[in-house]
């Protein structure tokens, strides 16, 4: 904001529209900002009439969006994956002599790696703040890892091993099923140990929640057992639609719209009568940020609705807006800084 | 869990640099961040889907192919809306000529503006959308996109000048002049139920 004040004084309404803070303004206000505006106003108060009417037309200019579906996103990327990526390792024309040094050279190595190769099985991920990743499990089965979460797992599933992940966060899984008919052999089972729960599905999709000393399983589809991993008490059997919580020691089984629940996946978050205080606490989880309140009665209220949170800005913004709060990032000190208006 | 902190412009230029490598992973990660949005922009200049996404692919395609020669441009999501503009520009085009139009100019894009059904009752709703929409229908294609580039995607005068390749000044004026048509073209009345609905908002 280069802008001397008095060049604001013969502003017209298409000068706030080309101006870059004045969008900003309109669209994701924050403090600087509105002591910015404000300022001008006082200087300038014959401006009040344009200033609003520009705000009205930023404001009503909201298009329609043509959503492509994760379905319809999926294969289009299948196809340029196998256009591109999938192809390109050069395949060669290797005559048959040479074809059979490579075989013995392979051989050679895979020999001598396999030496080494224990300190390699593992594979971990950890997802930064703020990101989402996608992960194909040795099986092909899909994970999706919100932020600030990881997962770990072996490179390779033996055929006769148990299939195991070990998640800490929040993780959407939908696992691949395997045991067709008979006995359950053990490379059919998989199991997805968090801090003090095993999780065993045969085939199926659900979500972990595995923090701040609460575990949440909820099923979307398929049958799950889920036991604490440190006692023998049998263990709970939970049917599509059911979450099973685990705090302060015990097991609580109850029904919620699972859908809704996962809905974090596809970068949309639906709130039915959530106390504010989850929703800060999900900022502190997802954003890393330390949220600072002036005031707790705000942590009280509840809230109700969808929102896009794919950008963290526009998110806050949502949020700021539907409880008439401020959500200021303070990027140095990490710390998101919460007032009532 | 680790503290790093990366904003999302230096995490997408980690990732550029990647894929020019030929890293799978970054390149699925452009994807993922531009498809939608691509789509949806290329959903305004024409409403047949295949076509739209046979320009994606063919963009992704074309990008992973010259990918060591690329270069880094300055805003990454420019660089690909504007060569997904020109692929769709060339295939329409192509596909008009066989009706008796051969200019890459002569294009048609069209928005539809999105008036929260919560906000404001049926008929009342009906009556302002059907006003902004008779406006903005009434643009040229010209100035409908910088709108939407404007206001949708929040590029700004130099980023929508480098997209649909014309000059700055340019882009101001076409802004300008979409701007002055819409105020005269909708009541007084009409913007300022629209400013009360956006801030009425549901629960407060």
């Amino acid at each position: 904001m280069k802008k001397q004040l008095t060049d604001y004084q013969s502003y017209t309404l298409e000068d706030l529209i080309n101006d870059e803070s004045f969008m900003v303004w309109v669209t994701q206000p924050n403090d600087e900002l509105d002591t910015h505006w404000s300022s001008i106003l006082e200087a300038y108060p014959g401006l009040a009439p344009i200033i609003q009417e520009g705000r009205e037309i930023i404001q009503s200019m909201r298009f329609e969006t043509e959503v492509l579906d994760a379905k319809e996103q999926k294969e289009l990327w299948n196809t340029i994956a196998a256009k591109t990526t999938l192809l390109d390792k050069p395949i060669k024309q290797i005559r048959l002599w040479s074809r059979y040094a490579a075989a013995a050279i392979l051989v050679g190595v895979l020999f001598a790696s396999g030496l080494f190769y224990s300190g390699f099985r593992q594979v971990t991920i950890q997802t930064p703040y703020g990101q989402l990743q996608n992960v194909t499990l040795p099986d092909g089965s899909l994970v999706t890892l919100n932020a600030n979460s990881n997962i770990r797992y072996d490179k390779k599933w033996g055929e006769n091993q148990i299939r195991e992940v070990w998640i800490e966060g929040e993780a959407f899984l939908k696992v691949n099923h395997l045991h067709k008919e008979g006995q359950v052999k053990n490379n059919q089972r998989f199991i997805v140990h968090t801090g003090v729960l095993d999780v065993e599905v045969l085939g199926t999709s659900f979500n972990v929640n595995d923090r701040r000393g609460r575990t949440a399983v909820a099923l979307l589809e398929g049958k799950v057992s889920l036991g604490l991993n440190t006692t023998r008490e049998k263990p709970i059997i939970m049917a599509p639609g059911d979450i099973v919580e685990y705090t302060g020691g015990k097991l609580n089984k109850k029904p919620v719209d699972v859908v809704e629940y996962a809905s974090w996946k596809d970068g949309k978050l639906y709130f039915r009568d959530v106390p504010v205080s989850r929703i800060f606490d999900y900022f502190e989880d997802i954003y890393g940020y330390k949220v600072k309140v002036d005031d707790p009665e705000i942590l009280k209220r509840r809230l109700s609705g969808t929102m896009s949170s794919k950008n963290e800005k526009v998110f806050f913004e949502t949020i700021a807006r539907t409880l008439n709060i401020s959500i200021t990032p303070d990027h140095d000190s990490h710390e998101l800084i919460i007032k009532s208006n | 869990m680790q503290n790093l902190r990366l904003n999302p412009g230096e995490s997408e230029n980690l990732h550029w640099q990647s894929f020019k490598t030929g890293n799978p992973a970054s390149f699925e990660y452009l994807y993922q961040q531009y498809s939608a949005g691509l789509y949806n922009y290329g959903d305004k200049f024409s409403g047949d889907k295949d076509l739209i996404k046979e320009c994606i692919q063919e963009l992704f395609v074309q990008i992973w192919t010259k990918r060591s020669s690329i270069g880094n441009p300055e805003h990454i999501k420019n660089y690909l809306y504007k060569s997904f503009r020109n692929l769709i520009l060339k295939k329409t085009a192509q596909l008009q000529k066989n009706q008796g139009f051969d200019d890459l100019e002569n294009y048609g894009f069209n928005v539809s503006l999105n008036i929260e059904e919560a906000l404001i009752d049926g008929e009342r709703r009906k009556k302002i959308s059907g006003h902004l929409q008779e406006a903005i229908s009434k643009l040229t294609a010209r100035q409908k996109e910088a709108i939407f580039l404007r206001f949708y995607e929040q590029l700004s005068y130099e980023e929508i000048a480098e997209v649909m390749g014309i000059t700055v000044k340019a882009s101001y004026k076409i802004m300008a002049r979409s701007l002055s048509f819409l105020r005269d073209n909708l009541s007084k009345e009409d913007l300022l139920i629209l400013y009360m609905a956006f801030h009425m908002k549901l629960l407060n």
